[in-house]
Protein backbone atom coordinates (compact mmCIF):
# COMPACT_ATOMS: atom_id res chain seq x y z
CA UNK A 1 0.00 0.00 0.00
CA UNK A 2 2.86 2.29 0.92
CA UNK A 3 4.57 1.50 -2.34
CA UNK A 4 1.32 2.10 -4.26
CA UNK A 5 0.88 5.52 -2.65
CA UNK A 6 4.53 6.37 -3.27
CA UNK A 7 4.28 5.32 -6.87
CA UNK A 8 0.75 6.60 -7.80
CA UNK A 9 -0.07 9.05 -4.99
CA UNK A 10 0.85 12.12 -6.91
CA UNK A 11 -1.35 10.95 -9.84
CA UNK A 12 -4.27 10.22 -7.52
CA UNK A 13 -4.01 13.60 -5.81
CA UNK A 14 -3.82 15.28 -9.18
CA UNK A 15 -6.87 13.31 -10.40
CA UNK A 16 -8.88 14.21 -7.33
CA UNK A 17 -7.91 17.88 -7.69
CA UNK A 18 -9.05 17.84 -11.33
CA UNK A 19 -12.36 16.20 -10.26
CA UNK A 20 -12.95 18.77 -7.53
CA UNK A 21 -12.18 21.63 -9.84
CA UNK A 22 -14.50 20.10 -12.46
CA UNK A 23 -17.31 19.68 -9.97
CA UNK A 24 -16.79 23.25 -8.74
CA UNK A 25 -16.97 24.54 -12.29
CA UNK A 26 -20.14 22.50 -12.99
CA UNK A 27 -21.74 23.73 -9.75
CA UNK A 28 -20.85 27.31 -10.54
CA UNK A 29 -22.26 27.04 -14.05
CA UNK A 30 -25.50 25.23 -13.06
CA UNK A 31 -28.53 27.25 -11.85
CA UNK A 32 -30.46 26.54 -8.54
CA UNK A 33 -29.03 24.43 -5.75
CA UNK A 34 -25.44 23.49 -6.41
CA UNK A 35 -25.00 19.84 -7.21
CA UNK A 36 -22.48 19.22 -4.44
CA UNK A 37 -24.73 20.76 -1.82
CA UNK A 38 -27.65 18.83 -3.21
CA UNK A 39 -25.82 15.53 -2.93
CA UNK A 40 -24.56 16.37 0.57
CA UNK A 41 -28.06 17.48 1.60
CA UNK A 42 -29.63 14.27 0.27
CA UNK A 43 -27.12 12.16 2.16
CA UNK A 44 -27.40 14.22 5.38
CA UNK A 45 -31.20 14.56 5.38
CA UNK A 46 -32.07 11.25 7.18
CA UNK A 47 -29.34 11.89 9.71
CA UNK A 48 -30.67 15.41 10.24
CA UNK A 49 -34.19 14.06 10.78
CA UNK A 50 -32.94 11.45 13.23
CA UNK A 51 -30.87 14.09 15.05
CA UNK A 52 -33.81 16.44 15.15
CA UNK A 53 -36.02 13.68 16.55
CA UNK A 54 -33.47 12.83 19.25
CA UNK A 55 -32.87 16.47 20.17
CA UNK A 56 -36.64 17.04 20.12
CA UNK A 57 -37.12 14.10 22.46
CA UNK A 58 -34.39 15.31 24.82
CA UNK A 59 -35.76 18.82 24.62
CA UNK A 60 -39.28 17.59 25.37
CA UNK A 61 -38.00 15.66 28.42
CA UNK A 62 -36.18 18.70 29.68
CA UNK A 63 -39.21 20.81 28.93
CA UNK A 64 -41.39 18.28 30.75
CA UNK A 65 -39.27 18.51 33.89
CA UNK A 66 -39.23 22.27 33.65
CA UNK A 67 -43.02 22.29 33.34
CA UNK A 68 -43.48 19.85 36.25
CA UNK A 69 -41.33 22.08 38.43
CA UNK A 70 -43.20 25.21 37.42
CA UNK A 71 -46.56 23.42 37.79
CA UNK A 72 -45.54 22.21 41.24
CA UNK A 73 -44.66 25.77 42.23
CA UNK A 74 -47.86 27.07 40.70
CA UNK A 75 -49.84 24.34 42.49
CA UNK A 76 -48.26 25.24 45.83
CA UNK A 77 -49.01 28.90 45.25
CA UNK A 78 -52.61 28.09 44.26
CA UNK A 79 -53.07 25.87 47.30
CA UNK A 80 -51.88 28.68 49.55
CA UNK A 81 -54.19 31.07 47.71
CA UNK A 82 -57.16 28.67 48.07
CA UNK A 83 -56.47 28.28 51.81
CA UNK A 84 -56.29 32.04 52.22
CA UNK A 85 -59.50 32.53 50.22
CA UNK A 86 -61.27 29.83 52.25
CA UNK A 87 -60.18 31.55 55.46
CA UNK A 88 -61.45 34.87 54.10
CA UNK A 89 -64.72 33.20 53.07
CA UNK A 90 -65.20 31.72 56.52
CA UNK A 91 -64.56 35.12 58.09
CA UNK A 92 -66.89 36.74 55.58
CA UNK A 93 -69.64 34.22 56.33
CA UNK A 94 -69.20 34.82 60.06
CA UNK A 95 -69.19 38.58 59.56
CA UNK A 96 -72.16 38.34 57.24
CA UNK A 97 -74.11 36.34 59.84
CA UNK A 98 -73.25 38.86 62.53
CA UNK A 99 -74.06 41.69 60.13
CA UNK A 100 -77.49 40.16 59.47
CA UNK A 101 -78.18 39.90 63.20
CA UNK A 102 -77.05 43.48 63.79
CA UNK A 103 -79.17 44.73 60.87
CA UNK A 104 -82.17 42.98 62.36
CA UNK A 105 -81.35 44.54 65.70
CA UNK A 106 -80.98 47.93 64.03
CA UNK A 107 -84.44 47.48 62.55
CA UNK A 108 -85.70 46.50 65.98
CA UNK A 109 -83.93 49.51 67.52
CA UNK A 110 -85.66 51.83 65.05
CA UNK A 111 -89.00 50.30 66.04
CA UNK A 112 -88.26 50.09 69.73
CA UNK A 113 -86.37 53.24 70.61
CA UNK A 114 -86.95 52.65 74.31
CA UNK A 115 -84.73 49.54 74.39
CA UNK A 116 -81.04 49.92 75.15
CA UNK A 117 -79.22 46.66 74.46
CA UNK A 118 -75.82 45.05 74.95
CA UNK A 119 -74.73 42.27 72.60
CA UNK A 120 -73.41 39.01 74.10
CA UNK A 121 -72.35 35.60 72.84
CA UNK A 122 -73.55 32.27 74.22
CA UNK A 123 -70.57 30.57 75.84
CA UNK A 124 -72.24 27.59 77.51
CA UNK A 125 -75.56 25.75 77.72
CA UNK A 126 -77.13 24.15 80.77
CA UNK A 127 -75.40 20.96 81.86
CA UNK A 128 -78.45 19.59 83.68
CA UNK A 129 -81.56 18.23 81.97
CA UNK A 130 -83.62 19.76 84.76
CA UNK A 131 -82.86 23.38 83.88
CA UNK A 132 -82.77 25.52 80.75
CA UNK A 133 -80.07 28.15 81.09
CA UNK A 134 -77.42 29.73 78.90
CA UNK A 135 -74.21 31.41 80.01
CA UNK A 136 -73.14 34.57 78.16
CA UNK A 137 -69.76 36.27 77.80
CA UNK A 138 -70.87 39.66 79.20
CA UNK A 139 -71.33 40.58 82.83
CA UNK A 140 -71.57 43.44 85.30
CA UNK A 141 -68.54 45.15 83.72
CA UNK A 142 -70.70 45.66 80.57
CA UNK A 143 -73.61 47.00 82.59
CA UNK A 144 -75.52 43.71 82.89
CA UNK A 145 -77.58 43.20 86.02
CA UNK A 146 -79.79 40.45 87.42
CA UNK A 147 -83.29 40.87 86.02
CA UNK A 148 -82.22 42.13 82.58
CA UNK A 149 -84.13 40.59 79.69
CA UNK A 150 -82.35 38.66 76.93
CA UNK A 151 -83.78 38.91 73.41
CA UNK A 152 -82.72 37.61 70.00
CA UNK A 153 -82.06 39.90 67.02
CA UNK A 154 -85.77 39.99 66.14
CA UNK A 155 -86.81 41.13 69.61
CA UNK A 156 -88.16 37.73 70.69
CA UNK A 157 -87.78 37.06 74.40
CA UNK A 158 -85.11 34.47 75.27
CA UNK A 159 -85.07 34.72 79.05
CA UNK A 160 -84.00 36.74 82.06
CA UNK A 161 -80.57 37.21 83.67
CA UNK A 162 -80.60 35.34 86.99
CA UNK A 163 -76.90 35.36 87.86
CA UNK A 164 -74.18 37.82 86.86
CA UNK A 165 -70.41 37.97 87.37
CA UNK A 166 -67.87 40.50 86.13
CA UNK A 167 -67.53 39.08 82.60
CA UNK A 168 -70.28 36.46 82.50
CA UNK A 169 -73.96 36.11 83.24
CA UNK A 170 -76.48 33.29 83.30
CA UNK A 171 -79.80 33.66 81.52
CA UNK A 172 -82.65 31.45 82.65
CA UNK A 173 -84.65 30.88 79.48
CA UNK A 174 -88.44 31.13 79.21
CA UNK A 175 -88.52 27.29 79.07
CA UNK A 176 -87.06 26.82 82.56
CA UNK A 177 -89.44 25.67 85.30
CA UNK A 178 -88.47 28.62 87.49
CA UNK A 179 -89.29 31.15 84.74
CA UNK A 180 -92.52 33.13 85.21
CA UNK A 181 -93.25 36.23 83.11
CA UNK A 182 -96.30 38.48 82.84
CA UNK A 183 -97.78 38.00 79.37
CA UNK A 184 -100.61 39.22 77.15
CA UNK A 185 -102.32 37.47 74.26
CA UNK A 186 -101.83 40.03 71.48
CA UNK A 187 -105.17 39.41 69.70
CA UNK A 188 -107.50 39.29 72.72
CA UNK A 189 -105.37 41.39 75.14
CA UNK A 190 -105.98 38.70 77.73
CA UNK A 191 -103.48 38.94 80.58
CA UNK A 192 -101.79 35.70 81.72
CA UNK A 193 -98.49 34.29 82.97
CA UNK A 194 -95.94 32.57 80.71
CA UNK A 195 -94.39 29.80 82.78
CA UNK A 196 -91.87 27.07 82.16
CA UNK A 197 -93.05 23.53 82.86
CA UNK A 198 -90.84 20.48 83.36
CA UNK A 199 -93.03 18.35 81.11
CA UNK A 200 -92.82 20.85 78.25
CA UNK A 201 -89.19 21.98 78.64
CA UNK A 202 -87.62 19.02 76.83
CA UNK A 203 -90.01 19.63 73.91
CA UNK A 204 -88.87 23.26 73.76
CA UNK A 205 -92.26 24.66 74.83
CA UNK A 206 -93.74 26.57 77.77
CA UNK A 207 -97.18 27.12 79.26
CA UNK A 208 -99.50 30.12 79.38
CA UNK A 209 -101.28 29.87 82.70
CA UNK A 210 -103.78 31.86 84.82
CA UNK A 211 -105.99 32.34 81.77
CA UNK A 212 -109.34 33.98 82.47
CA UNK A 213 -110.98 32.75 79.31
CA UNK A 214 -108.91 30.00 77.74
CA UNK A 215 -111.60 29.09 75.20
CA UNK A 216 -111.12 32.34 73.28
CA UNK A 217 -107.57 31.34 72.36
CA UNK A 218 -106.85 29.92 68.94
CA UNK A 219 -103.79 28.16 67.60
CA UNK A 220 -101.25 30.68 66.35
CA UNK A 221 -102.21 33.46 68.78
CA UNK A 222 -99.19 35.61 69.51
CA UNK A 223 -98.15 35.93 73.17
CA UNK A 224 -96.12 39.01 74.16
CA UNK A 225 -94.75 40.37 77.43
CA UNK A 226 -97.26 42.50 79.29
CA UNK A 227 -94.71 44.80 80.89
CA UNK A 228 -96.94 45.09 83.93
CA UNK A 229 -95.06 45.77 87.14
CA UNK A 230 -92.15 47.30 85.25
CA UNK A 231 -89.88 44.27 85.55
CA UNK A 232 -89.67 43.57 81.82
CA UNK A 233 -90.29 45.65 78.67
CA UNK A 234 -93.78 45.38 77.17
CA UNK A 235 -94.48 43.94 73.72
CA UNK A 236 -91.60 41.48 73.37
CA UNK A 237 -92.73 38.35 71.52
CA UNK A 238 -92.67 35.25 73.69
CA UNK A 239 -94.22 32.74 71.31
CA UNK A 240 -97.37 31.45 69.67
CA UNK A 241 -100.16 29.32 71.11
CA UNK A 242 -100.00 25.73 69.87
CA UNK A 243 -102.74 23.97 71.79
CA UNK A 244 -104.93 24.09 74.92
CA UNK A 245 -104.51 21.52 77.70
CA UNK A 246 -106.11 20.84 81.04
CA UNK A 247 -103.76 20.65 84.03
CA UNK A 248 -103.15 17.50 86.11
CA UNK A 249 -105.89 18.48 88.60
CA UNK A 250 -108.42 18.71 85.75
CA UNK A 251 -109.73 22.07 86.94
CA UNK A 252 -107.88 24.73 84.96
CA UNK A 253 -106.70 25.03 81.42
CA UNK A 254 -103.37 26.23 80.14
CA UNK A 255 -102.11 26.95 76.64
CA UNK A 256 -98.95 25.36 75.26
CA UNK A 257 -96.76 28.07 73.73
CA UNK A 258 -93.93 27.51 71.25
CA UNK A 259 -91.28 30.22 71.73
CA UNK A 260 -90.51 32.53 68.82
CA UNK A 261 -86.80 32.56 69.71
CA UNK A 262 -84.85 29.51 68.55
CA UNK A 263 -83.45 28.85 72.01
CA UNK A 264 -81.69 25.56 71.17
CA UNK A 265 -79.55 27.15 68.45
CA UNK A 266 -78.82 30.64 69.78
CA UNK A 267 -75.27 31.88 69.38
CA UNK A 268 -75.76 35.57 70.10
CA UNK A 269 -78.32 37.43 72.21
CA UNK A 270 -78.97 41.04 73.19
CA UNK A 271 -79.48 42.03 76.80
CA UNK A 272 -81.94 44.85 77.48
CA UNK A 273 -80.34 47.08 80.05
CA UNK A 274 -82.81 49.99 79.82
CA UNK A 275 -86.43 50.34 78.67
CA UNK A 276 -89.54 52.48 79.16
CA UNK A 277 -91.81 51.26 81.93
CA UNK A 278 -95.48 50.78 81.01
CA UNK A 279 -97.75 52.58 83.48
CA UNK B 1 -49.19 2.00 98.66
CA UNK B 2 -46.88 4.93 99.38
CA UNK B 3 -48.11 8.48 99.86
CA UNK B 4 -46.50 9.46 96.57
CA UNK B 5 -48.31 6.76 94.60
CA UNK B 6 -51.64 7.66 96.23
CA UNK B 7 -51.11 11.29 95.21
CA UNK B 8 -50.26 10.31 91.64
CA UNK B 9 -53.31 8.01 91.46
CA UNK B 10 -55.75 10.67 92.62
CA UNK B 11 -54.10 13.26 90.36
CA UNK B 12 -54.78 10.92 87.43
CA UNK B 13 -58.38 10.44 88.57
CA UNK B 14 -58.67 14.22 88.87
CA UNK B 15 -57.32 14.86 85.38
CA UNK B 16 -59.64 12.31 83.77
CA UNK B 17 -62.55 13.75 85.75
CA UNK B 18 -61.65 17.24 84.53
CA UNK B 19 -61.65 15.96 80.95
CA UNK B 20 -65.07 14.33 81.43
CA UNK B 21 -66.35 17.58 82.99
CA UNK B 22 -65.21 19.49 79.91
CA UNK B 23 -66.97 16.94 77.68
CA UNK B 24 -70.09 17.29 79.82
CA UNK B 25 -70.06 21.09 79.54
CA UNK B 26 -68.96 21.55 75.96
CA UNK B 27 -70.17 18.49 74.04
CA UNK B 28 -73.05 16.78 75.84
CA UNK B 29 -75.54 19.71 75.73
CA UNK B 30 -75.53 19.34 71.95
CA UNK B 31 -76.24 15.56 72.01
CA UNK B 32 -79.99 15.79 72.44
CA UNK B 33 -81.76 12.44 72.27
CA UNK B 34 -85.49 12.30 73.10
CA UNK B 35 -85.26 15.83 74.53
CA UNK B 36 -82.45 15.06 77.02
CA UNK B 37 -78.68 14.91 76.88
CA UNK B 38 -76.31 12.49 78.65
CA UNK B 39 -75.44 13.43 82.25
CA UNK B 40 -72.08 12.04 83.42
CA UNK B 41 -71.50 13.56 86.87
CA UNK B 42 -73.22 10.89 89.05
CA UNK B 43 -71.50 8.16 87.03
CA UNK B 44 -68.05 9.73 87.59
CA UNK B 45 -68.61 9.77 91.33
CA UNK B 46 -70.15 6.29 91.55
CA UNK B 47 -67.59 4.45 89.38
CA UNK B 48 -64.63 6.02 91.22
CA UNK B 49 -66.18 5.10 94.58
CA UNK B 50 -66.95 1.52 93.49
CA UNK B 51 -63.29 1.04 92.57
CA UNK B 52 -61.64 2.95 95.41
CA UNK B 53 -63.70 1.91 98.40
CA UNK B 54 -66.09 3.49 100.82
CA UNK B 55 -63.75 6.13 102.31
CA UNK B 56 -61.83 7.74 99.44
CA UNK B 57 -64.80 7.36 97.07
CA UNK B 58 -67.26 9.53 99.03
CA UNK B 59 -64.53 12.11 99.63
CA UNK B 60 -63.90 12.23 95.87
CA UNK B 61 -67.65 12.53 95.24
CA UNK B 62 -67.98 15.34 97.75
CA UNK B 63 -65.06 17.33 96.28
CA UNK B 64 -66.41 16.78 92.74
CA UNK B 65 -69.84 17.93 93.95
CA UNK B 66 -68.38 21.11 95.44
CA UNK B 67 -66.56 21.85 92.18
CA UNK B 68 -69.81 21.31 90.24
CA UNK B 69 -71.76 23.54 92.63
CA UNK B 70 -69.41 26.41 91.86
CA UNK B 71 -69.86 25.91 88.11
CA UNK B 72 -73.46 24.71 87.72
CA UNK B 73 -76.67 25.81 89.36
CA UNK B 74 -78.40 22.84 90.99
CA UNK B 75 -81.97 22.30 92.14
CA UNK B 76 -81.01 23.68 95.57
CA UNK B 77 -77.81 25.14 97.13
CA UNK B 78 -75.02 22.53 97.37
CA UNK B 79 -77.18 20.11 95.37
CA UNK B 80 -74.24 18.41 93.63
CA UNK B 81 -72.16 18.10 96.83
CA UNK B 82 -75.05 16.30 98.50
CA UNK B 83 -76.07 14.23 95.47
CA UNK B 84 -72.59 13.08 94.44
CA UNK B 85 -71.59 12.34 98.05
CA UNK B 86 -74.70 10.16 98.40
CA UNK B 87 -74.00 8.46 95.04
CA UNK B 88 -70.39 7.72 96.01
CA UNK B 89 -71.32 6.45 99.49
CA UNK B 90 -73.96 4.12 98.03
CA UNK B 91 -71.60 2.90 95.29
CA UNK B 92 -68.76 2.29 97.79
CA UNK B 93 -71.09 0.30 100.03
CA UNK B 94 -72.46 -1.72 97.10
CA UNK B 95 -68.98 -2.55 95.78
CA UNK B 96 -67.83 -3.72 99.21
CA UNK B 97 -70.86 -5.72 100.35
CA UNK B 98 -73.15 -6.53 97.41
CA UNK B 99 -71.38 -6.80 94.06
CA UNK B 100 -67.73 -7.30 93.07
CA UNK B 101 -66.07 -4.24 91.46
CA UNK B 102 -66.01 -4.59 87.68
CA UNK B 103 -68.00 -3.57 84.61
CA UNK B 104 -71.32 -5.00 85.89
CA UNK B 105 -70.78 -3.29 89.23
CA UNK B 106 -69.97 0.03 87.51
CA UNK B 107 -73.10 -0.20 85.36
CA UNK B 108 -75.24 -1.05 88.39
CA UNK B 109 -73.89 1.71 90.62
CA UNK B 110 -74.06 4.20 87.72
CA UNK B 111 -77.74 3.39 87.17
CA UNK B 112 -78.38 3.70 90.91
CA UNK B 113 -76.47 7.02 91.08
CA UNK B 114 -78.39 8.44 88.12
CA UNK B 115 -81.68 7.33 89.69
CA UNK B 116 -80.67 8.83 93.05
CA UNK B 117 -79.72 12.19 91.46
CA UNK B 118 -82.95 12.12 89.41
CA UNK B 119 -85.02 11.42 92.51
CA UNK B 120 -83.38 14.29 94.40
CA UNK B 121 -84.12 16.58 91.45
CA UNK B 122 -87.70 15.31 91.23
CA UNK B 123 -88.25 15.89 94.97
CA UNK B 124 -86.84 19.41 94.71
CA UNK B 125 -89.10 20.15 91.73
CA UNK B 126 -92.16 18.69 93.45
CA UNK B 127 -91.49 20.87 96.48
CA UNK B 128 -90.54 24.10 94.67
CA UNK B 129 -92.70 24.15 91.56
CA UNK B 130 -95.47 21.66 92.22
CA UNK B 131 -94.32 19.75 89.14
CA UNK B 132 -96.42 16.66 88.28
CA UNK B 133 -94.62 13.53 89.52
CA UNK B 134 -95.17 11.80 86.17
CA UNK B 135 -93.25 14.50 84.25
CA UNK B 136 -90.36 14.33 86.71
CA UNK B 137 -90.17 10.53 86.64
CA UNK B 138 -90.37 10.43 82.84
CA UNK B 139 -87.48 12.89 82.58
CA UNK B 140 -85.51 10.83 85.12
CA UNK B 141 -86.02 7.59 83.21
CA UNK B 142 -84.95 9.15 79.91
CA UNK B 143 -81.87 10.67 81.55
CA UNK B 144 -80.82 7.31 83.01
CA UNK B 145 -81.29 5.48 79.71
CA UNK B 146 -79.40 8.07 77.66
CA UNK B 147 -76.55 8.44 80.17
CA UNK B 148 -75.94 4.79 81.10
CA UNK B 149 -73.98 3.77 77.94
CA UNK B 150 -71.37 6.42 78.78
CA UNK B 151 -70.66 4.72 82.12
CA UNK B 152 -68.89 1.94 80.18
CA UNK B 153 -66.36 4.48 78.88
CA UNK B 154 -65.90 6.00 82.34
CA UNK B 155 -65.46 2.51 83.84
CA UNK B 156 -62.78 1.59 81.27
CA UNK B 157 -60.80 4.76 81.96
CA UNK B 158 -61.09 4.64 85.76
CA UNK B 159 -60.47 0.89 85.88
CA UNK B 160 -57.21 1.40 83.97
CA UNK B 161 -56.06 3.97 86.52
CA UNK B 162 -57.14 1.69 89.39
CA UNK B 163 -55.36 -1.38 87.98
CA UNK B 164 -52.18 0.57 87.33
CA UNK B 165 -51.76 1.29 91.01
CA UNK B 166 -53.29 -1.75 92.70
CA UNK B 167 -52.50 -4.44 90.13
CA UNK B 168 -56.02 -5.89 90.58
Amino acid sequence: MKRFIAKYGIWLLGGLAVMVVALCVISALSSGTPLLRNIAGVIASPFRSAGAAVSGWVDSIDDHFDRVDSLQEENDALRAQVAELERQLRNAQKDSEENRRLRNLLELASQRRDLKTVSARVSERSVSNWASTITLNRGTAAGIAIGNCAIDEYGNLVGVVTDAGMNWCTVTTVLDTSSSIGATVFRTEQVAVAQGKLGLMSDGQLALTYLEDADTLISGDLVVTSGLGGYYPAGLSIGTVTELRTDAGGLTQYAVVTPKANIAHLTQVFLVTEFDVVE
Amino acid sequence: MTQRLITIKWTLYGMWTLLFLLVQQLVMPYLHIAGVHPFLLPTLSAVAASLEGKREGPLFGFVLGLVCDTLITGAFPCFYAVALLACAAAAGFAARHIIMPGLICSLTVSAAALLLTGLLNALAFLYRFDTPLRSALWLMVREVLISLPFSILIHLVFFRVHRRFTGR
